[in-house]
């Protein structure tokens, strides 16, 4: 009854039967956050129903709770974005970090200087909690980031600049950072390659010409190889300054960046090796995580004495020959992924019942 | 990947219509292929893996019942047999994995997570990740692996060590992904040191140890939320109200 009633509501106000309320699991907090956004966007139905139903009147947020809603909604959506993002196992993360928890901070800054003292207190412990683990945030992550080209290190610097200060001592740690570790790269694959190839064209030269010059002229030119290649150790540019010369790709184009240094492997090989290892890099655990569902699957109750040696047989064959089998077929959505990650971390404080949706439309 | 599609394609549909095809044509009297009884052990370990079915799946009455059907000539095996073959497939591939680690260009980065099966026995999962010569990242799970009480840092690093030494990727690592639980912090500086020690890290392993991401992220928001605002409250209640009649 009361079902139908805010039924013809949703009609009435226009709104897309189809996308359902939900009900949260008060432990997880990214279930709150859905049924915080399936209730707004049912908004005016729901202030309608109360009009009409006396019985629902004494639990419909009044106007200045609904808009305090919205902005509660508006700052947790930020915190939801990141860990769907987060949460990705079949593209590149270590890029991402950055970005998003800059995003973040921001957010959690902009949040205490807020007027509503809910949302303040919120911002308050969040903040907390983040200088705890982010304060430096996470180097080889920000090197990654620069790493992207839609956001290299003038992302950086404008993040710390806005965090720290102009020129702050953050900023110059991750420079070093960068360069020790690019340097790490170079001089490995010096030592193999180039060499062979100068020697090469020197021993040509000296065969040709020597004959034909006296001694004076020989000595001038000599000075000149040695003016030369001083110019050129000190002027030579690294590849990782040629890279970070170039302009920024915009930011808004969807950009593959593993094709981008596909493509560009052969231009900045040495930098190419430090992405190439540095974008593998996964972001969160979601990867050994979700082995775990498989786990969980083979050690039923009527498994349970499975020898430990041949549950990691099955399990590994599993995900080394179908896994992809997996995740084709059902529509494995970020919603789900998230998800994913609230089970794990939050299993013994939850009960099974999941956030289940109502669907109006019957 | 594709390959694996292939075989798995071939496997659970193609195979079955060939062997049905080929009994009805050999009962036609025009013998093209034979019933292969070593394809028919391939295709039923396959089975099992692909969906996690028990050993004992092999001996169910009714599953030999439509074996023999589909052929007479089926020798059908025990759920002992189907366990070796599971495992020697295990071991054939660990085998493929292991050459594949070796060949790739770059260096391997991990993530690890400790889990308690309902018969409360621990286990732990490394998952490497690594972007191949032709620059497509690759997840591949290594261990699924027993681990006995103690769960100390100690322990766990010792158990890692070993695992990633029978892979021989333990000079070719360049982070490792966990979540905050104490013990993994002193794992990790454990395991730092022990492979600092062959300086087969990059800067001293300075940035070895990445934590977890979603997991901070989901402790911050936490903390956020510890008092929830009467206008969340108010909007659970009234989604409650109209739920709760059906």
């Amino acid at each position: 009854m009361r079902k139908v009633k805010f039924h013809e509501c949703v009609a009435h106000e226009f709104l897309e039967a189809r996308k359902g309320l939900r009900q949260d699991v008060p432990t997880r907090w990214n279930s709150t956050f859905l049924m915080l956004e399936s209730g707004i966007y049912y908004r005016r139905a729901l202030i309608r129903l109360q009009l009409s139903d006396s019985n629902y009147a004494k639990y419909c947020p009044s106007q200045e709770e609904w808009d305090k809603a919205e902005k509660i909604k508006k700052f947790l959506g930020v915190f939801y974005n990141a860990t769907c993002v987060f949460s990705g196992t079949r593209y590149p993360t270590a890029n991402l970090f950055f970005p998003q928890v800059f995003l973040v901070q921001h957010t959690i800054k902009m949040g205490t200087e807020d007027s509503d003292r809910y949302v303040k207190f919120m911002a308050m412990e969040m903040g907390k909690k983040f200088a705890k683990y982010w304060n430096d945030y996470n180097l080889l992550l920000a090197i990654a980031c620069i790493l992207d080209p839609c956001y290299k290190i003038q992302f950086v610097e404008f993040c710390y600049k806005r965090l720290y200060g102009q020129d702050s001592m953050q900023f110059e740690n991750v420079k070093y950072k960068l360069n020790a570790l690019f340097n790490e790269y170079a001089s490995k694959s010096n030592d193999g390659r180039s060499k062979p190839l100068e020697e090469l064209s020197k021993r040509n030269i000296s065969h040709e010409y020597e004959a034909l010059y006296d001694q004076d002229c020989m000595n001038v030119l000599k000075e000149f190889d040695s003016f030369e290649s001083e110019v050129f150790s000190t002027s030579q540019k690294s590849q990782l300054d040629l890279y970070l010369d170039e302009p920024r790709m915009e930011r808004n184009v969807e950009l593959d960046i593993l094709s981008f240094w596909k493509v560009n492997q052969f231009r900045y090989p040495e930098l190419a090796l430090l992405a190439r290892d540095l974008l593998a890099v996964p972001i969160s655990t979601v990867a050994s995580e979700s082995s775990f569902s498989i786990g969980g699957r083979i050690l039923n109750e009527d498994r349970s004495a499975l020898k430990p040696e041949n549950v990691e047989a099955i399990i590994c064959t599993h995900d080394w020959l179908y896994s992809n089998e997996d995740d084709l077929g059902d529509d494995y959505d970020v919603d789900d992924l998230a998800e994913d990650v609230m089970k794990m971390k939050l299993e013994h404080a939850s009960s099974t019942q999941d956030s289940n949706t109502i669907l109006l439309d019957n | 990947m594709l390959r694996h599609m292939d075989v798995c394609l071939k496997t659970s549909q193609k195979d079955v219509a060939q062997i049905l095809l080929s009994h009805s044509q050999s009962s036609l009297g025009m013998k093209t292929s034979k019933f292969d009884q070593n394809k028919y052990r391939v295709l039923l370990t396959a089975a099992v893996v692909m969906h996690d079915l028990s050993f004992s799946f092999v001996q169910y009455k009714g599953i030999r019942a439509r074996h023999s059907y589909l052929n007479e000539e089926v020798k059908h095996v025990s759920r002992n047999t189907c366990k070796s073959d599971v495992l020697s497939k295990y071991k054939k591939e660990k085998c493929k994995l292991k050459k594949i680690l070796e060949s790739i260009p770059g260096r391997i980065s991990l993530t690890f997570d400790l889990w308690t099966s309902i018969a409360t026995y621990g286990y732990i999962t490394i998952t490497a990740h690594y972007i191949d010569n032709d620059w497509n990242l690759e997840k591949k799970l290594l261990n699924f692996s027993y681990m006995p009480p103690p769960h100390s840092g100690v322990a766990i690093c010792q158990k890692v060590y070993n695992l990633l030494a029978d892979w021989k990727i333990e000079n070719k690592l360049f982070a490792f992904t966990l979540d905050n639980a104490s013990s993994n912090d002193v794992f990790v500086e454990l395991l730092r040191s022990q492979l600092n020690l062959k300086q087969s890290l990059l800067l001293n392993g300075d940035l070895f140890h990445v934590r977890c991401c979603a997991h901070v992220l989901n402790l911050i928001v936490r903390d956020g939320l510890k008092e929830l605002d009467s206008c969340v409250v108010k909007i659970r209640e009234s989604i409650k109200y109209i739920k709760g009649c059906k």
